[in-house]
């Protein structure tokens, strides 16, 4: 289904949501939207030099914050597969 | 047992005040007792909205500073028995009330109805902390655009930090052409990117302008919105309903003639 998905063009609702999940990925981690997208950049090029991430559809990164009310508070940011 | 809503956004012009005076009229029409409060000081419409702007003599800063009894401020619409509304200042501004006036306030009125709904004003500032200081749980509304999901996603925050965990969705504006033209973010894309619960979707439709015009709700009439609003009231009074198919019935001769168009 991705495949098909990622040989149709990007419909505009598309770049709105990849837009979006950029913005508020950058609202959380209170940096710049290119920050953001260097950072990406750069953990996938780390992670590269020790395993073969070019298979991998998806890399998520968990940001467990805090304790609210014994749950823990987790933002999860996405590395790859925007 | 009485059940506090605070109506928000964070955006302005998403539909807040369209959405609580629907939401209001929609459980009045559930025979339940509703008051509807504007806590947008300065810039109140929920009034006009509600088509009551001409009864106003109170309002509710003239109950917070004790210059009239609670009863005196509360509008009653004509039209259905059970439903009031508590009106803002139109000549003041946010700090004319403080979030502890707005709690007891609402303490006052809990005996008295089923549901008590806050319209709350766009923004973060003080008017948003006075609405949401007494709410129980709260309705985000949000349309289908970057800029008001990225708003809403930072009020999700922001209730949530004060203690408000039960927090809903309503998405307006739908337009289920433009959705599968892939030209709008469906309901799905914008419940996954915020990760709450959905009350219920609202199609963007003429009805909805018109009825404001005429100062009425569509809650209740016989348009898809005006079911997506009784629907979310009956989802608010716990009821399990299956989401609405927002989609327009075309009629067999309109389909007819855009087939032939496109021919042409």
């Amino acid at each position: 289904m991705e495949r098909i998905r990622s040989l149709k063009p990007k419909t505009s609702g598309d770049i709105a949501r990849i837009r979006l999940e950029q913005t508020l990925a950058s609202d959380y981690l209170e940096c710049s939207a290119q920050q953001f997208q260097n950072m990406q950049r750069e953990i996938i090029e780390i992670l590269s030099r020790y395993m073969n991430v070019n298979n991998t559809k998806e890399i998520r990164l968990d940001f467990v914050q805090e304790l609210k009310q014994g749950v823990p508070y987790v933002k999860t940011i996405q590395i790859k597969g925007l | 047992m009485s059940e506090v809503i605070v109506v928000t956004s964070g955006k302005g012009g998403v539909g807040k005040t369209t959405s609580t005076a629907n939401i209001g009229t929609g459980l009045a029409r559930m025979n339940k007792k509703v008051v509807l409060i504007d806590t947008d000081i300065g810039l109140r419409n929920l009034d006009v909205v509600m088509g009551l702007e001409n009864r106003i003599i109170y309002n509710l800063v003239d109950v917070v500073e004790g210059n009239c009894r609670i009863r005196q401020a509360l509008i009653k619409d004509k039209r259905y028995p059970t439903l009031y509304l508590l009106p803002a200042a139109q000549t003041r501004d946010k700090s004319a009330v403080s979030p502890e006036q707005m709690r007891k306030l609402v303490d006052d009125l809990k005996p008295i109805f089923d549901y008590i709904i806050l319209d709350c004003p766009a923004g973060i500032e003080q008017g948003f902390h006075n609405a949401c200081a007494a709410a129980d749980r709260a309705i985000v509304v949000t349309t289908p655009e970057v800029s008001s999901i990225r708003d809403a996603d930072r009020i999700i925050g922001l209730l949530e930090a004060d203690g408000i965990k039960n927090i809903a969705l309503i998405i307006n504006r739908i337009r289920m052409d433009m959705v599968k033209r892939g030209d709008m973010m469906s309901v799905e894309d914008v419940i996954d990117i915020l990760g709450a619960d959905l009350l219920g979707a609202i199609p963007d439709e003429e009805a909805i302008v018109v009825a404001s015009n005429h100062g009425e709700a569509v809650a209740g009439t016989e348009t898809v919105s005006g079911q997506a609003y009784i629907n979310i009231c009956r989802r608010l009074d716990g009821e399990t309903v299956p989401l609405l198919n927002l989609e327009h019935p075309v009629s067999i001769k309109k389909r007819l003639s855009s087939f032939f168009k496109k021919k042409a």
